[in-house]
């Protein structure tokens, strides 16, 4: 029974995820620096990590790539995203075993999604010059993630009187 | 009874957490700082498509180019003001559209769809 909760819950997640990268493209504001962006669709991946742990957080934040890749985007934009999801993905993992706060958590997800990224588009595109984004991105990845951080922690607050038979 | 959310976790951020933060947000600051510190201004843009030089303008002279890049996508690059600024491209994301102008050395502007890289760069 609680095998197939868990199974509903996270394609609950992933549907947030997908309407949350969703939202964010309908309200882009524009930004001159490429690369930053609320990144709302990482609170589902973050929410997996703490209700249903590593494993499904995992699977969460691959499909909710290829979903948003494939509907949205083009194939590099994929592999941009997967790039940051999956370091983002695994430095929250470490976070949460380090038992760091929810918040630093975000943080540090938001942080290493950006780098991840930068780091393939340098070795895609062959042009180092591209290093000078990261001071910008690094900013850019912490206040997104504080944003994404604070949101988690509402939620968490209130889902913690939800119980589930 | 099973609840998804343990009361384990810590939402809030410790104060060790936050010195640390701290730190990384000051080094970030001062590496950007201390880059715009060392730009200095360029003279020619340099447009390559798949890291083959295709074209060289200098920043000098006003005009707009059309450049064709990868999987049939086009950038437009308009040099005005001795500034390089991508006004219109075939992509879905606009990336490149949405960039700011570049003139300081070792800007880029790159369209990921294109493969199109313009950099600014000073002229030997």
């Amino acid at each position: 029974m609680r095998q197939n909760k868990i199974i509903a819950w996270m394609a609950i997640l992933v549907a947030l995820a997908f309407v949350l990268s969703f939202l964010e493209r309908m309200v882009s504001f524009e930004i001159p620096v490429p690369g930053v962006k609320l990144g709302l669709a990482n609170l589902a991946v973050l929410m997996a990590l703490y209700t249903i742990g590593a494993k499904g957080a995992a699977v969460v934040c691959i499909i909710r790539i290829f979903l948003d890749g494939m509907t949205f985007g083009n194939a590099y934009r994929m592999m941009y995203s997967l790039a940051g999801g999956l370091l983002s993905f695994f430095i929250m993992y470490i976070g949460k075993r380090c038992k760091w706060s929810v918040m630093s958590v975000s943080m540090a997800g938001g942080l290493c999604h950006n780098i991840g990224q930068i780091i393939v588009a340098i070795i895609i595109l062959k042009t180092p010059e591209l290093v000078t984004y990261l001071p910008v991105l690094i900013l850019a990845g912490i206040a997104t993630g504080a944003i994404n951080g604070g949101l988690c922690g509402i939620i968490m607050k209130s889902f913690r009187r939800i119980k589930i038979e | 009874m099973t609840n998804f959310l343990s009361n384990k976790e810590e939402i809030r951020i410790t104060k060790k957490e936050l010195v640390f933060w701290s730190i990384i947000i000051l080094i970030a600051i001062l590496c950007w700082i201390g880059m715009q510190w060392v730009k200095q201004r360029g003279d020619i843009v340099v447009v390559s498509v798949e890291d083959c030089i295709v074209q060289t303008l200098p920043l000098s002279y006003d005009e707009t180019i059309r450049v064709e890049g990868d999987n049939g996508n086009w950038v437009e690059l308009q040099i005005t003001d001795g500034k390089a600024d991508v006004t219109q491209a075939s992509c879905p994301d606009q990336i490149c559209v949405n960039h700011y102008a570049i003139s300081e050395e070792g800007e880029p502007i790159v369209c990921l769809p294109a493969k199109v890289v313009i950099q600014v760069k000073k002229a030997q």
